[in-house]
C-alpha cells in the first residue's frame, strides 16, 4: 500500500529534479562570484562621495543579478535538461510569495549596503562574514535533507570554513567579498562538474536539437 | 475502504497523479522516467485518467520538440486530496502511521 511519506516524497520529485543537473548551483556561484567581487571592489574605492554612490547603486544591480541569474537557469534548462529528461513546468509561487521575496531581497541588500557605508559598530565588520558563513552552511544543509541532494552538503562544509578563515583573518568587510567570491568558486565548479556529468549521461534524443 | 476513488487508488495511476501534484504540467517523457512504468502502461493509465477529467494532456511543441504534456485539472486535484485525506483517516483508524 502507498503510504502518506511515499505520497509526499512523489510530490517532492519535482523539486529534486530542479537541481538534477548541477545548473542551479552553476548559476548561483557565478552570482555569487559577483557579490564577492562587488564588495570587494567598494571596499577598495577611496572613501569619498564616490564609495557612497557606488553603495547606492550597486546593492541595487545586486538584487537584479538574483533574478537574472533565476531566468538565465530557466533558460539552460531549456536548452539542455528538458530535451533530454523531460519537460517540467513548476508551480509558480503566489503574488504574495513573490513580493515578500522581493522585498526580503531589497531589504537584506539595502541593509547590508547601509551596514558597510555608516555601520561602524565595533567589531561588526568581523562578526558579520562568520555570521553569514554559518547562516548559508546551515541553508545548505537543510537544501541537502529536504532534496536529498548529498553534494549540498560539500557546499555546507566550504561555506562555514571560508566563513570562519575569512572571519579570522580580520579583514574588514573585504572578507565577507572574498568568501562570496571563494564559496561562488566551489558553487560554480561543483555545478559544472555535475552539468558535464549529467550531460554525458543523458544524451539528447535523436532529432531532437532546439 | 469502498469510499476510495478507484480511479485514483490504482497504483500505477495514483504514482502519476502525485507526480502531476507536485508540478503545473509535465511531459510524457518525465513521467516515464520518474514513474518506472513502461510507454504502453503510462500512455494508458494516462488515456484512464483524462476520461475520468482528472488529467488534461495536450499535444504541443516546445521549439522543434514535439511534447505531449499533462497536468492534473481541478477535478484531478480535489479528489487527490480527497483521497489523501481518506487514506489519512483510514490510517489513523487501524492505527497505522
Amino acid at each position: 500500500m502507498t503510504t502518506n511519506a511515499d505520497l509526499r516524497d512523489l510530490e517532492e520529485r519535482p523539486k529534486r529534479y530542479w537541481n538534477v543537473d548541477g545548473i542551479p548551483e552553476l548559476m548561483m556561484g557565478l552570482v555569487w562570484m559577483l557579490w564577492g567581487g562587488a564588495l570587494i571592489l567598494g571596499e577598495s574605492l577611496p572613501k569619498d562621495r564616490g564609495h557612497g554612490w557606488y553603495w547606492m547603486v550597486v546593492p541595487a544591480a545586486l538584487v537584479l543579478s538574483g533574478f537574472a541569474s533565476n531566468w538565465a537557469t530557466k533558460k539552460l534548462k531549456e536548452k539542455l535538461t528538458y530535451p533530454r529528461t523531460g519537460w517540467v513546468e513548476m508551480k509558480e509561487p503566489g503574488r504574495g510569495v513573490r513580493l515578500m521575496a522581493a522585498g526580503i531581497a531589497v531589504v537584506s541588500a539595502g541593509a547590508l549596503a547601509l551596514m558597510i557605508v555608516a555601520g561602524k559598530a565595533e567589531g561588526m565588520e568581523h562578526t558579520a562574514t562568520p555570521s553569514i558563513g554559518l547562516v548559508l552552511s546551515l541553508a545548505f544543509v537543510v537544501a541537502s535533507v529536504r532534496q536529498k541532494a548529498p553534494h549540498m552538503l560539500a557546499l555546507a562544509g566550504v561555506a562555514l570554513v571560508l566563513g570562519f578563515t575569512f572571519g579570522m583573518m580580520k579583514l574588514g568587510w573585504t572578507s565577507l567579498g572574498w568568501m562570496f567570491l571563494w564559496l561562488g568558486l566551489a558553487a560554480a565548479l561543483l555545478g559544472g562538474w555535475r552539468l558535464r556529468r549529467y550531460l554525458a549521461a543523458n544524451r539528447m534524443p535523436e532529432g531532437s536539437s532546439l | 475502504m469502498t469510499d476510495l476513488d478507484r480511479v485514483i487508488h490504482e497504483p500505477a495511476r495514483l504514482l502519476i497523479v502525485a507526480l502531476l501534484a507536485g508540478v503545473k504540467e509535465a511531459d510524457f517523457l518525465w513521467l516515464l522516467r520518474e514513474s518506472g512504468l513502461t510507454k504502453g502502461n503510462l500512455s494508458s493509465h494516462l488515456g484512464k485518467l483524462e476520461e475520468a477529467g482528472y488529467v488534461e494532456i495536450e499535444k504541443t511543441f516546445r521549439g522543434k520538440i514535439p511534447l505531449t504534456m499533462a497536468r492534473l485539472t481541478r477535478p484531478g486535484s480535489k479528489a487527490f486530496k480527497e483521497y489523501k485525506q481518506r487514506m489519512n483517516g483510514l490510517l489513523a483508524k487501524s492505527g497505522g502511521s
